[in-house]
C-alpha cells in the first residue's frame, strides 16, 4: 500500500469531484450519504470510477468497490481504512 | 489432422447425418418446413436428448461430460450448421452455467439430475419488457419472508423457452433501492411453483428463429423456497454478468455454424450456376467474395478457438474477452453473409429453388446472435470502458507457456475454474501484449517447402505492418479523452478495431503454434497473408485481396468443399452425402477418434 493517508473529508471531496465529473453532474450535486445509483451510476461508470481511483491512489481496489460501497461516505470510509489499516477492519 | 478435443463433435456430426437428406431430423428440408410453420423443433430436440447431448452441458464432476470449452464450441457448431432454430432452442441448456458458477453443491447436484436424468431445460428469466439491457432497473420482486422463502411478483419477457422450460434461472429484485446489489439470482424448478401463482405469456412471432419459444412468464404472490437462492442475496447482477462471460464466448459456435452453411450453399450454387459459358465461381468477383468469406470464417474460427481455450487459461480477462469474441465473430460472419447473398442474385429471394431457399433462413437466424447475451453495442460499450486497462504497458508480456496453452491445439488445458472469473478485469490484455512476441517469432522462421522465401518475406512484412497498426491503436486509445458521460462514438470505433486486432493476433498465434499440424494449405500461410492484407476490419471490399491470394484462398475453400470438410483450419470431415442419421447414444472411445480423423 503506497498511498498517502488523508482524512475523511479529503476522500469525500475527491470522490465527489470524480463522481460528478464521470456522471456529468454539476459540482455539489451529489449528497455524500445517498446511493450513487440514484444519480444514474451504472456498472460501466462504476468500473471507470474504480479504475480512476486505482490510478490516482496507486492502490489496487476490488472491481466491485462501488457495488459494495455505494455512497461517497461509504467509499471514503473504505479508502481511509484501506490507507490506514490500523484504524480498523475494512468490511 | 484434427485434435483429440474435437472427437465428440466429429462423432455428433456423423450421428446427425447429411443435412441434405430430407429424412434426417436435422435436414435442411425439415428446417425449412418447420420455419414455414413457425413450428418448435420437437422431434429434433427429442432426438438430441436421445444421443445424450444433455450430458455435454454438465461438468464431469457432476456426472456429465463437459470438460473442455473448445469441445463444447465445436459441438455447437455442428448443430448450428444444420438448423439454428434447433441450436438455439437447445442452447438454453447452457444457462445451467449459472448453477456451476454460483450454486451450492446441492443445487449443482439437482441441476445435473434435472438435465441428465429428465432432459429438463432451463430458461434465462432476466429480461423485462420495460428495461432491456438495464438489468439493475428490473422490477420483478422477490420479497424475503420470515421463514426464509421468497415471494415473487412481476413478469419476465421476452424469454427464450419460457413456456417450454422446466426450470428458471431467475433474476429478481430483492431490494427496492437503486443500487447494484439490489438483485438476487434464483434457480427454481417449475414443480416448486404453485400453478395458481404463475402464468405464461404467449409466444411472440419473430423474423428469425421462427420456431423458437420466445415467450414470457409472470408471477402473482408466488412463493419459492429459500433453497432456490443462488449464492448471496444481493449478488445476482454480479453472477448474471459473470455468466455472460461464459455464454458470450460460446455464442461464437452459433455464428460459425451459420458462416459455414452460408458459404457452402453459395459456393455450391456458384459451382453449378453457368453464365457466360462457365460456372460463375470462375468469375473474378465471385471468387473474391468466396475467398473473403472463407478468410472471414477462418478468422472467426481462430477467435472462437482462442477465446474458448482462454476460458481455461485466463478466465480473469473474460469481462473483455467474451465481448471481443462475440462481437468479432458475429461481425465477420454477418458481413460475409450479406456479401454472399449477392452471389445468389435473384435466388436469394426465392424460398425453394435449387437448394438455396435455406440461405435466407440462416441469414435471418444468424443475425439474431448479435443480440444474444448482451448486444454487440452493449458488448462494445463495456469493452470501450476497459480499453485503457487492456492496453496498459505495466502488465508483463505473457509467458511462453501461456501462449502455448492459448494457441497450440495439442496442449492440454487446465480445468475450467469458474471461481477465477472476475466482474471486471484490471489487467493488461496478454493477447495484445503478445503481438510483439508473435511478430518476433514470425521473424525467426526459416523458409520451407510449403512457405518459401518470398511467401515468408511477405508474411514478415505484413506482420511488421500489423505491429505498427497495433502500436498506433494503443497510442490512440491512450490519447486523453474528455471524461464523463457515455463512451463516445470514437471510443466505440477503437473498441471495434481492438476486436479486429484480437482476431488477427489469434490467427497469427494459431498459425505459428500449429504450422506442422494441419497440412500443406495451412502451412503455406497464404490464409494468414490474406488476413493481414485485409488489415483491421471484419468487413471486406472487392479488390482488397491481391488476385493471387483471392485465387489461392478460393482454391483452398473449394477443395475443402469438394472433400466434404468443414470450412476450417483443420481437416474436419462432415457427414457424407446421403448419410442417414444414427440417433443413439455412443460413448466416446479412442478408436472412434482414430477412425474419424482419417475419415
Amino acid at each position: 500500500m503506497n498511498c498517502v493517508p488523508f482524512d475523511l473529508p479529503h476522500y469525500r471531496n475527491k470522490l465527489s469531484a470524480m463522481v460528478e465529473r464521470e456522471m456529468r453532474l454539476e459540482q455539489g450535486t451529489v449528497a455524500s450519504d445517498r446511493n450513487l445509483a440514484e444519480y444514474g451510476l451504472d456498472s460501466i461508470a462504476a468500473l471507470t470510477i474504480a479504475g480512476d481511483l486505482e490510478d490516482e491512489l496507486g492502490i489496487e481496489l476490488p472491481p466491485t468497490l462501488l457495488w459494495d460501497y455505494p455512497s461517497i461516505d461509504d467509499l471514503a470510509s473504505y479508502l481511509l481504512a484501506a490507507a490506514n489499516p490500523n484504524l480498523g477492519d475494512v468490511a | 489432422m484434427i485434435p483429440a478435443q474435437y472427437l465428440e463433435a466429429l462423432m455428433m456430426e456423423q450421428a446427425l447425418g447429411d443435412p441434405w437428406l430430407a429424412t434426417n431430423a436435422l435436414s435442411y428440408v425439415q428446417a425449412l418446413a418447420m420455419d414455414e410453420e413457425d413450428a418448435f423443433p420437437e422431434v429434433q430436440v427429442t432426438a438430441l436428448n436421445a444421443i445424450g447431448l444433455p450430458q455435454s452441458y454438465v461438468p464431469t464432476a457432476y456426472g456429465g461430460t463437459f470438460r473442455n470449452c473448445e469441445t463444447f464450441v465445436a459441438m455447437g457448431r455442428v448443430l448450428a450448421r444444420r438448423n439454428m432454430s434447433v441450436a438455439v432452442a437447445y442452447s438454453t441448456m447452457l444457462w445451467s452455467t449459472l448453477g456451476w458458477l454460483g450454486g451450492s453443491e446441492a443445487q449443482k447436484r439437482d441441476i445435473a439430475r434435472w438435465i441428465m436424468d429428465h432432459g429438463s431445460f432451463p430458461c434465462l428469466a432476466y429480461s423485462e419488457a420495460e428495461h432491456g439491457a438495464d438489468l439493475s432497473a428490473n422490477q420483478l420482486t422477490a420479497t424475503l419472508n420470515e421463514d426464509g422463502s421468497y415471494t415473487l411478483n412481476g413478469e419476465k419477457w421476452p424469454i427464450n423457452r419460457a413456456i417450454r422450460s422446466d426450470f428458471l434461472v431467475l433474476l429478481a429484485r430483492t431490494d427496492a433501492a437503486a443500487h447494484m446489489r439490489n438483485h438476487s439470482l434464483f434457480i427454481v424448478h417449475k414443480n416448486q411453483l404453485n400453478s395458481r401463482c404463475y402464468y405464461h405469456l404467449p409466444r411472440v412471432k419473430t423474423h428469425g428463429l421462427k420456431g423458437c419459444d420466445i415467450s414470457g412468464i409472470g408471477f402473482r404472490d408466488c412463493v419459492i423456497p429459500a433453497s432456490c437462492l443462488v449464492g448471496t442475496e444481493g449478488h445476482g447482477l454480479e453472477l448474471a454478468l459473470k455468466g455472460f462471460q461464459v455464454t458470450r464466448t460460446f455464442c461464437t459456435a452459433l455464428s460459425l455454424g451459420v458462416g459455414d452453411t452460408a458459404l457452402r450453399l453459395v459456393a455450391d450454387y456458384a459451382s453449378c450456376r453457368r453464365l457466360y459459358g462457365d460456372s460463375i465461381d470462375r468469375l473474378p468477383h465471385t471468387q473474391d467474395v468466396l475467398a473473403n468469406a472463407y478468410t472471414s470464417q477462418l478468422i472467426a474460427e481462430s477467435v472462437s478457438i482462442v477465446s474458448a481455450r482462454g476460458l481455461h487459461v485466463c478466465p480473469e480477462l473474460y469481462s473483455s474477452w467474451s465481448s471481443i469474441a462475440k462481437v468479432e465473430v458475429c461481425h465477420l460472419v454477418d458481413f460475409s453473409c450479406k456479401q454472399l447473398s449477392g452471389v445468389l442474385g435473384a435466388r436469394f429471394y426465392m424460398r425453394d429453388q435449387q437448394g438455396v431457399g435455406i440461405f435466407q433462413k440462416f441469414i435471418r437466424d444468424g443475425a439474431v446472435v448479435s443480440i444474444f447475451d448482451g448486444s454487440s453495442v452493449v458488448c462494445l460499450d463495456s469493452l470501450a470502458t476497459l480499453l485503457d486497462t487492456l492496453t496498459r504497458d505495466n502488465t508483463p508480456p505473457p509467458t511462453e507457456s501461456c501462449l502455448t496453452l492459448l494457441f497450440d491445439l495439442e496442449a492440454t488445458l487446465p480445468a475450467l475454474d469458474y471461481a477465477r472469473l472476475k466482474l471486471f478485469s484490471r489487467e493488461g490484455d496478454p493477447l495484445m501484449g503478445a503481438v510483439p512476441q508473435l511478430i518476433e517469432r514470425l521473424e525467426q522462421l526459416s523458409p520451407c517447402g510449403d512457405c518459401g522465401e518470398q511467401a515468408l518475406q511477405r508474411l514478415k512484412d505484413a506482420g511488421r505492418r500489423f505491429l505498427d497498426e497495433v502500436v498506433r491503436l494503443k497510442a490512440e486509445i491512450r490519447e486523453p479523452v474528455a471524461r464523463g458521460g457515455r463512451n463516445s462514438a470514437r471510443r466505440f470505433s477503437q473498441a471495434e478495431r481492438y476486436c479486429a486486432v484480437y482476431g488477427v493476433a489469434a490467427c497469427l498465434g494459431i498459425w505459428l503454434f500449429n504450422r506442422e499440424k494441419f497440412g500443406s494449405a495451412f502451412k503455406t500461410g497464404l490464409w494468414l497473408e490474406a488476413v493481414l492484407q485485409r488489415e483491421l476490419s471484419a468487413e471486406f471490399r472487392s479488390g482488397t485481396l491481391e488476385p493471387r491470394l483471392a485465387s489461392a484462398l478460393f482454391e483452398h475453400m473449394d477443395s475443402q468443399r469438394k472433400r466434404g470438410e468443414m470450412f476450417s483450419i483443420m481437416s474436419w470431415p462432415l457427414a457424407k452425402t446421403d448419410r442417414a442419421e444414427q440417433m443413439r447414444r455412443v460413448d466416446v472411445h479412442k478408436e472412434h477418434y482414430d477412425e474419424l480423423r482419417t475419415f
